[in-house]
């Protein structure tokens, strides 16, 4: 597979999701550059826009195994783990696996578990693997977290620490459709559409975990000229400068980003990084990983606005101005 | 002889014309001159002639008594003059002075009296040539002035500076034009190689620090030039750069987009949404530029013509629009350029100010009895050393603005055969040694030794001048004994006016140039008397008033005659004293930024959330919880430690509660101090830790 491949391939992809998802073109297409970066994503949006149906639907277009799990307060971590159970019968224990051994996990309501049930995770996201009474089982490939969040409740809430969000590689501020959006979809439930039934929506599979895997080899052959490093690592670095930030992105999101800007350039069919890769995914890898000083916060400060105006100051590579 | 003194006047510019004529003759030598006899002076000997009185004047024709005087009286008669002959006329401020020859004008101008009569306080503003000119003199009376018949398109002050402007604007775009045709025209040598210079790549650190000076071609022209040069080196990959920028610096010229370090060419294109054809040519140019920068893959000669396609088009159509903008202000500026032209097919510029003004003040008869003889009068504009070479004669009347430097070259002139009358002038009768005394003179006037009467062939002589009746408002003084000046008319023992020759011409010195105005010329004699005492008619004649010399000929010497100088100097001084003290922030300095402040309430919420955030309730249960307990044991059992239930059974009998709820209520208390750093459910804790108060309160108060 090539660029070119990447790019028709992707598109198809997309075009599938589209078919169930209406309004959210960019979503989808971030959640899919994640998914060919090898990076987790966290969704943060207000119930009913479509969040499960985005990942489930991605699941069913990809052919990979899709598993979902509610977050409560009572989830243990060996809810999502497994653990291991006496089988009376071979008088041993079994090794029972929990439903994070899946190729696509939605973590639904994340925040809502306690920090104990949310770190069962963390190992799961960085190592790709489970660790459980000491025995670590690799996870399938490919592997994708996608968390959801609300944004509006928190009574009750656990707060992920930053370590947990240092995990993710895109933060996705999903927002209610356009009114247009909206009649489209209303229109579509008239024509007798049901968002649970995805046959009957005409999505069909149009790719594979090879091809996810091929795909993410592609990016991984993208090539990266020393100016763009030397641009990612400058943006990066500024984080930890800002007046702003009390606590900036870490190495992680340098290489956060580096992998995004890969494989936004092999979507757009180039075997090349250009600086507006690098500028349209910073927001999203850097926008979760940054620490506000409080009183920043309390003037209307979002990390939001921290980015946009390093971006504003960071000068772009070969730039003739 | 009597009778000269009120029928026989001569006009007073005829005789000034000729006594100049005689007098400059007289002072060249000249052989075969005219019929005037002269009265020899042994002090101006140099100006003597030596003709006969008795040859006719063949170049002068002086009229009659007679018709000197009819020619007077017709004049004077016009509607022109209402001051003579209008009883209703309103004296201007500045004729109020000349109501001294009212009494000796009142044969000529009856009405002179009755308005000078007035009372002062009714007088005008302004001079009448001024109303005409601001047309609002009284059309429809027939003794009002004629309006001038001139045009004048813009006023003459703001001639210079449209001249100046239209020249300059000539000058800048001929120059612009000449050197874009000849750096289009000129073929860049592509046998010559490293004619053209190639552009230098940019080390990381320049792309990346702003603030270096990188010498950055931004000329649309010069790139797409430089473009093709380093095509025709085969260097594709910089030509095509090249080409890239040209497009790019196009559009930042024309504003549809902004270059900023910060931004990309996505940021481009995406400015560019309203401009289809521009964001496509930067879209291809995009591409190929970022593939050479950042993939690896320079363009070859067929990116490079594909992206010059498409990209010089768009930008040369400005350029000749520009062009063509250019030719037109050309073509343009001369229709709408001033006219500098002064009176239209009129001779010169007689026709205005003093010359034309009819009041007493003015000039006018004077002019008119100066062309009916033949002499061709003007008023003298430009710099005073900017003199025709046609002009004979000049008068320059009033207090002038000229300095030392331009008298000089009056004396030159004066020197190489010209004659000068300064009338008025106390500054230029200073510079010739003549000073004028502080006193008004009001005996009759006489001829002085410089006098010669003129006397023609024909019959009656003309009025004896000694019985000349006026008054003169001062007389001269000397300061140089030593000097040629000679008295040419008295005011009973003082001169009024002085003559002496310099060079080959002669200088004239007149106390008072009222004795030219009109109310004086129709006074008495007055006419008669200078008749005698200026021989010769010049050609042309030219009045200098006042404002002669108040122009500048640089803005140096503009700011200098209007004493500021040392005021812009003071002005410097302060701001570079400012500058110094305040710094570069006197200069640059804004308001400073107010932030847009919030209610203390959004402070205490932003506050509650960050608590929340942090699990405050916990902790706060925590430290209550610890407290409020010490304090319901102190109360119920001081002294003794009781368990929880008992605790709780003391507390429901005394408040009346229920046991089991206040138990709970307790132990929940108890048990959080025993959790601390635990997860636990903030409603919770808050709910224990407003039941606990509540018992506090109930149990004896929140102390």
């Amino acid at each position: 597979m090539n660029v070119q491949d990447f790019e028709s391939r992707f598109e198809a992809i997309c075009t599938e999701v589209r078919k169930v998802l209406i309004g959210q073109d960019d979503v989808v297409e971030h959640v899919l550059i994640a998914i060919c970066a090898q990076g987790h994503v966290l969704i943060e949006g207000v119930p009913g826009l479509g969040k499960t149906l985005l990942v489930r639907t991605l699941g069913h277009v990809l052919n990979a195994d899709f598993r979902r799990i509610q977050f409560t307060p009572d989830l243990m971590p060996s809810d999502v783990t497994g653990g291991n159970i006496f089988n009376q019968k071979e008088n041993e224990f079994v090794f029972l696996k929990g439903p994070i051994f899946t190729q696509l996990l939605l973590a639904d309501e994340v925040n809502r578990a306690p920090a104990k049930t949310q770190s069962a995770l963390l190992e799961a996201m960085q190592e790709r693997s489970v660790t459980v009474d000491g025995t670590t089982r690799p996870l399938p490939t490919p592997y994708l977290v996608i968390a959801t969040q609300n944004p509006v409740e928190n009574q009750g809430t656990y707060p992920l620490p930053e370590a947990q969000l240092d995990r993710f590689l895109l933060k996705l501020d999903v927002l209610h459709p356009t009114q247009e959006a909206e009649e489209q979809l209303l229109h579509r439930i008239l024509r007798g559409f049901d968002p649970t039934s995805l046959e009957s929506a005409g999505v069909t599979k149009v790719a594979s975990a090879a091809d996810i895997l091929d795909m993410q080899r592609v990016v991984g052959e993208v090539q990266v000229d020393r100016h763009i490093v030397h641009y990612i690592a400058e943006i990066v670095g500024r984080t930890r400068n800002h007046s702003s930030i009390y606590l900036g992105a870490s190495p992680r999101a340098s290489i956060g980003i580096l992998n995004t800007a890969r494989a936004f350039a092999a979507r757009s069919g180039r075997d090349y990084v250009v600086p507006d890769d690098v500028k349209e995914f910073a927001p999203a890898v850097l926008r979760h990983r940054l620490l506000l000083h409080p009183d920043a916060e309390l003037e209307g400060v979002t990390a939001n606005d921290c980015i946009r105006s390093i971006l504003s100051e960071t000068p772009v590579p070969k730039n003739i101005a | 002889m009597s009778s000269h003194r009120t029928s026989k006047p001569w006009t007073l510019g005829t005789s000034i014309l000729v006594g100049l004529a005689l007098q400059s003759r007289a002072a060249v030598g000249e052989a075969g001159d005219n019929h005037v006899e002269v009265a020899v002076d042994p002090v101006v000997d140099g100006a003597q002639s030596t003709e006969s009185a008795s040859e006719p004047a063949d170049e002068w024709p002086l009229p009659g008594p007679a018709e000197a005087e009819d020619t007077l009286l017709r004049e004077l008669s016009l509607r022109h003059y209402a001051f003579c002959s209008d009883p209703d006329y309103v004296l201007f401020k500045g004729e109020r002075r000349l109501c001294r020859f009212a009494k000796s004008a009142s044969a000529r101008c009856p009405a002179f009296t009755v308005v000078c009569a007035k009372p002062a306080s009714l007088d005008r503003e302004g001079s009448l040539f001024g109303e005409v000119w601001a047309g609002r003199s009284d059309d429809e009376s027939p003794l009002s002035p004629d309006p001038p018949t001139w045009e004048l398109k813009v006023p003459e002050s703001l001639v210079a500076v449209f001249r100046i402007v239209f020249f300059l604007a000539v000058g800048l775009s001929a120059l612009w034009l000449a050197v874009y045709l000849i750096r289009n025209l000129r073929r860049f040598d592509t046998e010559k190689p490293g004619k053209a210079k190639p552009s230098v790549p940019m080390t990381l650190e320049q792309a990346h620090d702003p603030r270096q000076t990188r010498g950055v071609e931004s000329d649309v022209s010069k790139l797409l030039a430089r473009a093709k040069a380093l095509a025709a080196r085969g260097d594709y990959p910089a030509a095509t750069h090249d080409v890239y920028a040209a497009l790019l610096r196009y559009l930042d010229h024309s504003e549809l987009l902004k270059l900023h370090p910060s931004k990309t060419n996505g940021d481009y294109q995406r400015a560019l949404t309203q401009h289809p054809a521009l964001r496509d040519a930067l879209r291809d140019s995009v591409k190929t530029v970022e593939k050479s920068q950042f993939g690896g893959a320079p363009p070859d000669e067929a990116a490079f013509r594909r992206s010059l396609s498409l990209v010089e088009p768009l930008v040369t159509r400005v350029l000749v629009m520009l062009l063509y903008l250019c030719f037109g202000s050309l073509v343009a500026l001369p229709l709408v350029g001033c006219d500098t032209s002064g009176p239209s097919g009129r001779t010169g510029t007689a026709d205005w100010g003093a010359l034309a003004d009819g009041s007493g003040a003015g000039f006018r008869v004077l002019k008119t009895l100066l062309e009916q003889r033949g002499v061709r009068v003007d008023n003298h504009r430009g710099r005073i050393s900017a003199m025709a070479p046609d002009v004979d004669a000049m008068v320059i009347y009033d207090r002038t603005q000229l300095v030392p430097s331009d008298w000089e070259n009056m004396n030159r002139w004066v020197t190489a055969g010209h004659h000068l009358v300064i009338a008025g002038d106390p500054r230029g009768a200073a510079h010739f040694g003549v000073e004028t005394g502080p006193e008004t003179c009001a005996a009759p006037l006489s001829p002085g030794r410089a006098y010669s009467g003129i006397r023609r062939t024909d019959a009656e002589p003309y009025a004896d001048p000694a019985t000349v009746s006026g008054e003169a408002s001062s007389f001269l003084l000397i300061s140089d004994e030593g000097s040629d000046f000679v008295p040419l008319i008295n005011c009973g023992e003082q001169p009024i006016a002085l003559w002496r020759p310099i060079g080959l011409g002669t200088l004239t010195i007149l106390a008072d140039a009222d004795l030219l105005s009109n109310a004086s010329l129709a006074a008495g004699d007055n006419a008669l008397l200078f008749t005698g005492a200026l021989p010769s008619p010049p050609a042309r004649m030219v009045f200098a008033g006042g404002l002669v010399g108040a122009g500048a000929g640089s803005p140096l010497q503009s700011l200098a005659n209007a004493r500021l100088n040392l005021v812009l100097v003071q002005i410097a001084l302060l701001l570079a004293a400012l500058y110094w003290a305040k710094g570069a922030a006197f200069a640059k300095r804004r308001d400073p930024e107010t932030g847009e402040r919030r209610e203390f309430l959004e402070h205490i919420e932003a506050i509650g959330r960050v608590f929340a955030r942090g699990r405050a309730a916990s902790h706060a249960l925590n430290l209550y919880a610890s407290w409020a307990l010490e304090r319901l044991h102190a109360r119920i059992r001081p002294g003794s430690r009781l368990s929880v239930i008992e605790l709780g059974a003391a507390i429901a009998e005394r408040t009346g509660r229920k046991q089991g709820d206040v138990v709970r209520v307790l132990a929940e208390a108890a048990s959080s101090r025993d959790r601390r750093g635990q997860v636990s459910d903030p409603a919770e804790d808050l709910r224990t830790l407003k039941e606990l108060e509540q018992l506090v309160i109930e149990t004896g108060g929140t102390r």
